[in-house]
């Protein structure tokens, strides 16, 4: 399960013009260190730096959580990612944005996933921060099986059929529909 | 005409086939037809409607046809975030 390792975000890569490559998706194997991201972000041009982080979370649908794991199929997220990214850059004037999904396994508390944007002004970053991190919640292939108290794991979203549809990524207007939450919790910084 | 093709698992797929990939030799005409196929074999929980299929890293469409050499890969309902 070894990724790439987060540091790669430190470098300058991570600033690429937006779009055109997949660096700014990472997929980490371990903590994802958010300050180091943060300063990755570092831009004189940038009036608002949105962060964003998706926590686990201890409960879920009445059920104790005590921890989750993430899988990813790695090769189409990184092609999904790259597209959400330039349909961000496309509709927002932001001046970059990145993303660094956790896998394996997660405590309470972790951070599971992490959205850094920066922009001129704050509208931009605010709107592109929300749909970067909604589009990536409903594309990418990625997987969470979660561990309650009672010792049974269940994999999320797969357990109870007719639901489904909820989550197709097909289907659009989720902003207003994506409403039922599953354990990641959320923390925003300024 | 039989094709070989390399068929993925991840997440519940994963779990419940004991195997992260393996070669088919199949007579299926379209993805749909492979799936169904492999179903019957490992017995799959998930039905075709809640899957989405993705061939060399591409969705594409359960209707289209299986060719010789593809990456097949059965995308459960996601969960990340």
């Amino acid at each position: 399960m070894l990724r790439e390792k987060p540091e790669l975000i430190e470098t300058t890569e991570a600033m690429e013009p937006l779009g055109a490559t997949a660096k700014n998706f990472q997929l980490a194997t371990s903590k994802i260190e958010c300050d180091v991201l943060k300063s990755s972000l570092e831009n004189p041009c940038a009036g608002a730096l949105v962060c964003f982080e998706g926590v686990v979370r201890n409960h879920n649908e009445g059920k104790v959580v005590l921890s989750l794991e993430y899988e990813a199929y790695e090769s189409l997220a990184r092609l999904e990612a790259s597209k959400i990214f330039a349909e961000a850059v496309k509709q927002y004037s932001i001046l970059s944005a990145i993303c660094v999904h956790r896998t394996g396994l997660l405590q309470i508390g972790e951070t599971a996933v992490f959205v850094g944007v920066t922009s001129a002004h704050r509208d931009a970053a605010f709107h592109a921060c929300r749909y970067i991190i909604d589009e990536i919640k409903m594309r990418l292939p990625i997987w969470k099986k979660e561990t309650y108290e009672d010792g049974i794991s269940e994999w999320v979203n797969c357990q109870h059929t007719g639901q489904q549809h909820l989550k197709d990524p097909h289907l659009k207007n989720h902003h207003l529909k994506d409403q039922h939450e599953n354990s990641s919790g959320e923390k925003k910084q300024k | 005409m039989p094709v070989n093709v390399t068929v993925r698992y991840f997440a519940i797929l994963k779990e419940e086939c004991g195997q992260a990939s393996e070669q088919v030799r199949t007579n299926a005409t379209d993805l749909a037809s492979l799936f169904a196929e492999l179903s019957a074999k490992h017995h799959f929980s998930l039905g075709q409607d809640q899957l989405r299929v993705a061939v060399n890293d591409s969705f594409v469409d359960w209707l289209e046809a299986v060719d010789e050499g593809a990456q097949v890969v059965f995308i459960p309902p996601v969960a990340g975030g």
